[in-house]
């Protein structure tokens, strides 16, 4: 072809334009004319205008060719297993295929290399999942999982890689019917399904309390047995073939692959958030829907994979007892078919059992039962006809819907909404994370969900508002919020209370605590008279309040205002409820920052015991309370069970988030503080970098996270005497603290302390000086009382400074 | 695996400039998508096909945390999609042409018609040398090409990437076709009747 020249590319292109702007007729005379004798400009123009009319749909064809190639080049290896019947995979026989399900084919197979013959199910996973990262986590959890004991859970019995690589998973064969084919070839009654469920709860309950996790509960999942028995199928699988997450997206229906539709997906899951617990609950919330209503919570017929995702995470549910219209022909309704039995239903299923599907079935984790007993208790005392703890909802939604109802505030109502999410999300990049911290990092994370869903709310009302809007500034946005409280909630005074507390929050987040305090002491204030000093809200009130406290420093305050909730929430809720725990908790972490370390443990173990009873032993909760128990131990010198709740703390987080996360991260991280502290540097060495590695990635190099992590390196490496490296890691961190924080804070000081600590070392004496007096004052300022134990070892260090410097006519000075 | 926070943050990355952080996205992306055509190949009967756009679709679902990420950000995922698809279907379509030479010819398997899309399908390679020349001339227009062919990008989402006008993309995108037409017409007598 025509080679053309760079030189006259550029001009090539412009007339070409410029031609193409013309009528085909004149484009020739054009040329001439623009082309003024240049021929060959002329002619190269000329040949892409015709190779143009000439391309037709060149490149533009619907399914690009390309595609085949792929195709083919791929395609060369067979499906996995279809050539397994009749061979062995480990010991097993495979007999004939029974399913397939989102991870590959599964199979019916004997052991044969027994004196009795053994049926198994053998799961083969599509080529394509990299086998040897699946077998390196079956390992890791087939212990556990292997442990998994219970008559209503089928037994995951061995796994394996087989002569061509592809892995495989054994499992107990269970022969029965998926529970909707049950419910459609048996027409249980509502009574008999209620129990069937009850049974699936307990079972659930009993693999939470061995730390598994289910993850991928649908009904193709549950199977039901002649005698009306329950089994679950794949539990934990999930995990282990698919550990990162992104939960459900396990794709495949028998013939086609598609990724699978969200219908079973709880919002986190969708979101790609954590797994926990409490994403089984809800999908045992969505399994209950399908079982009373013989329809989904949501309607997804017909809709693309996006719409049903938006639905999930934004629409509420239809109560099961109206979503029975939809379902009034279906025959897998209790009862269904028979004249007369849709109605009945739908009064047998409106009230507590509409609220206890709904409760499972909540947008956020938090609120929903804290556990799959809780659930199978509530259908116990509806069908005991006793009171059930489902309730319908509080706060968010009932502030959503206010919204709703009053379009004018919307807008200021939406901005301050989408200042909490952004503060929320702040709070969590900038916190500076050491030890106690680790509680408010994981509660900022929690609220970021909720405020999420709440945002999505509002955002829904308030679309077209803001379309109009100009960008206004945060602050702006705030103010405005807050006027609009003033004003038009001045009738309902119980809303406004909440908002202004809301309002007091967001500032508190943004570190604007001067501007907090107003807003939250009237909050209060309003609260306690319009409820009287005994009530909840009150307690969260003074709870709020006693954060902005502890920010502001004010800890003698903070412990005031935390132990006055305690005492509210003990005589207003039940003994034992959750919110009591979180108050122990957070009163525990005020305690122990004033350096009561051992008043501060007693108040974690309280906080342990009751949130092992409320949430389960292990979740998220009682991880974050062994952690604060831990550093509580360990600044009390009991290192041996520092380490074991440490420990303790790290098993159920991973188990429940993940390596990687940041929750896991500050656990581990206080786990190489105290392997440090013991003398085992190579070890803290090792585990620091690895944090610093990981929160690097999560966070950004330079964030306050990465930076603590920093920190502790330099001071591990300064103990294992590589002091270059250590003096330039503390320079960094200090400085960056300094701007981030300002010269007065707390970090800054203890930076100081740390670096002071090194320029003795190196027998800088009087940069050592110059830094530990910064740092007491600095202390003076933001600890409480002169005998708080930073203050006096950093008085005692400097005192030895002087001493070693040979000056101690300093020592009066000072 | 990929996290999709991690993608999120190199996507970020990427697009202020950081080309290390160009190349780990690059990496992850390409990794992704040929394990997730290897999947979809794996199980698909011989007849079906398979289309680009539901595979980097999938690609984004899998990688992309969709709840940080702007309209912008993920024009700009997906325009590296497009880049690691280029790469995966060209190293295809030499190993292939590399067998071929070795003898065993695999397109009779392929020959009834599905599998190739249409008549008019160019040869992969000689595309490749165009979009290369093209390249040297003025590399938005081949970029563009990219994005177009092998990413199945719209006019619109292109102009985002590269922040001009739609009107801009279109008039390129018009000229790289014509140029990329005549310079594959002019290795072979009929273009695209192979």
């Amino acid at each position: 072809m025509r080679d053309f020249s760079p030189g006259r590319w550029e001009r090539v292109e412009a007339l070409y334009d410029e031609a193409l702007e013309r009528p085909a007729e004149e484009r020739e005379a054009f040329l001439d004319e623009a082309c003024a004798g240049n021929a060959e400009l002329k002619s190269e123009v000329l040949a892409l205008l015709r190779a143009g009319d000439e391309a037709g749909s060149f490149l533009e064809g619907e399914k690009p060719a390309p595609v085949a190639a792929v195709r083919e080049a791929l395609h060369r290896e067979p499906p996995p297993g279809s050539d397994l019947v009749g061979r062995h995979v480990g010991p097993y026989r495979i007999e004939r295929p029974i399913g397939r399900g989102g991870m590959g084919q599964v199979y019916l197979a004997v052991r044969d290399d027994d004196v009795f013959m053994r049926w198994v199910a053998v799961k083969v996973i599509r080529r394509g999942m990299d086998s040897e990262e699946i077998l390196h986590r079956f390992r890791t959890e087939q212990r556990i999982l292997a442990s998994l004991a219970h008559p209503n859970i089928a037994r995951l019995l061995d796994g394996g890689v087989t002569d061509d690589g592809l892995s495989y998973l054994v499992m107990e064969y269970v022969d029965g019917q998926t529970i909707t084919e049950w419910c459609r070839s048996q027409n249980p009654p509502l009574r008999a399904r209620l129990e069937v469920f009850r049974t699936i709860c307990s079972a659930v309950q009993y693999a939470h309390q061995n730390l598994v996790v289910h993850r991928d509960l649908k009904p193709t999942n549950i199977l039901v047995t002649a005698d009306d028995r329950p089994i679950l199928l794949d539990f934990g699988i999930a995990k282990v073939l698919n550990p990162n997450l992104p939960g459900y997206q396990v794709p495949m229906t028998r013939t086609e692959l598609r990724v699978m539709t969200p219908e079973y997906a709880s919002p986190e899951q969708v979101r790609g958030l954590s797994v926990t617990t409490a994403s089984d609950i809800y999908q045992l919330g969505v399994l209950l829907y399908e079982l009373l209503t013989g329809v989904r919570p949501h309607e997804t017929e017909g809709r693309t994979r996006a719409e049903i995702e938006r639905l999930v995470l934004e629409r509420e549910p239809e109560k099961p007892s109206t979503a029975l219209s939809r379902a009034a022909t279906v025959a897998t309704v209790p009862g269904g078919g028979e004249p007369g039995s849709v109605a009945r239903l739908r009064r047998l299923l409106a009230g507590d059992l509409d609220r206890i599907v709904l409760m499972a079935l909540r947008k956020e984790p938090s609120r929903r039962y804290a556990s799959a007993d809780r659930l199978q208790e509530d259908i116990r005392r509806y069908l005991a006809g006793l009171p059930v703890e489902a309730q319908s909802d509080t706060w968010a939604y009932r502030s959503a819907k206010f919204v709703r109802r009053h379009p004018a505030g919307v807008v200021a109502a939406v901005a301050l909404t989408m200042l909490l999410v952004a503060v929320a999300v702040l709070s969590i990049r900038f916190a500076v994370v050491t030890g106690a911290q680790a509680d408010r990092v994981a509660q900022a994370a929690r609220r970021t969900e909720e405020v999420r869903q709440f945002l999505v709310n509002l955002f829904e009302a308030a679309d077209p508002a803001i379309a109009r809007g100009r960008p206004i500034t945060v602050l702006e946005l705030l103010q405005e919020g807050a006027a609009t409280v003033e004003n038009d909630l001045a009738g309902q005074p119980d809303v406004q209370a909440e908002m202004l507390g809301t309002i007091g929050a967001v500032y508190r987040r943004m570190n604007l605590l001067a501007d907090a305090e107003p807003f939250l002491e009237r909050a209060l204030a309003m609260r306690r008279s319009l409820y009287g000093e005994r009530h909840e809200l009150v307690a969260a009130s003074l709870v709020d309040l006693a954060e902005l406290r502890a920010l502001q420093s004010r800890s003698e305050e903070a412990e005031g205002l935390h132990r006055e909730a305690l005492a509210v929430l003990r005589e207003t809720v039940p003994e034992g409820a959750s919110e009591i725990g979180s108050s122990l908790n957070n009163l525990g972490v005020v305690v122990y920052e004033q350096g009561r370390f051992d008043e501060a443990v007693p108040l974690f173990e309280e906080a342990l015991a009751i949130r092992e009873k409320a949430f389960g032993e292990s979740s998220r909760e009682v991880a974050e309370t062994l952690a604060n128990l831990a550093y509580a131990r360990e600044d009390r010198g009991d290192l041996e069970g520092a380490e074991r709740e440490y420990r303790r703390a790290i098993s159920i987080q991973v188990r429940l988030l993940g390596d990687d996360h940041p929750d896991v991260l500050v656990t581990r991280q206080n786990l190489g503080v105290l392997l440090m502290n013991r003398g085992d540097l190579a070890a803290a060495e090792t585990i620091f970098r690895q944090v610093l590695d990981a929160r690097r990635r999560l966070f950004g190099e330079h964030s306050a996270p990465a930076q603590t992590t920093l920190n502790l390196l330099g001071r591990v490496l300064q103990a294992e005497g590589q002091l270059d490296e250590a003096e330039a890691i503390f320079r960094s961190v200090l400085a960056a603290h300094r701007a981030d924080l300002g010269d007065r804070h707390y970090y800054v000081g203890r930076d100081l302390d740390v670096l002071a600590g090194l320029l003795v070392e190196r027998q800088r004496w009087e940069e050592a000086e110059a830094a530990y007096i910064e740092a007491l004052s600095i202390y003076r300022e933001t600890l409480d009382g002169a005998d708080h134990p930073r203050i006096v070892e950093a008085r005692s260090a400097l005192s030895k400074l002087y001493a070693s410097w040979g000056r101690p006519d300093r020592s009066a000075a000072f | 695996m990929a996290d999709s926070h991690v993608v999120t943050q190199l996507l970020i990355a990427h697009r202020s400039g950081d080309e290390g952080a160009s190349d780990r996205l690059f990496s992850m992306v390409y990794d992704e998508l040929r394990g997730i055509a290897h999947r979809q190949l794996s199980f698909r009967r011989p007849g079906d096909t398979i289309n680009t756009t539901g595979l980097v679709h999938e690609a984004y679902l899998k990688l992309f945390d969709r709840n940080d990420a702007d309209w912008n950000d993920r024009v700009h995922f997906f325009a590296v999609t497009a880049r690691a698809m280029r790469q995966i279907l060209v190293d295809q379509s030499r190993a292939q042409k590399a067998q071929k030479r070795g003898g065993t010819n695999h397109r009779t398997e392929l020959s009834s018609g599905v599998l190739v899309a249409d008549e008019s399908a160019v040869d992969l390679l000689d595309l490749e040398d165009a979009l290369e020349k093209l390249n040297q001339l003025n590399p938005r227009l081949a970029k563009i090409v990219e994005m177009r062919y092998f990413g199945g990008m719209e006019i619109q989402e292109i102009a985002a990437v590269l922040d001009v006008s739609s009107r801009t993309v279109d008039r390129d995108w018009h000229k790289a076709r014509s140029f990329l037409y005549l310079a594959i017409s002019g290795r072979s007598e009929a273009p695209g009747g192979r």
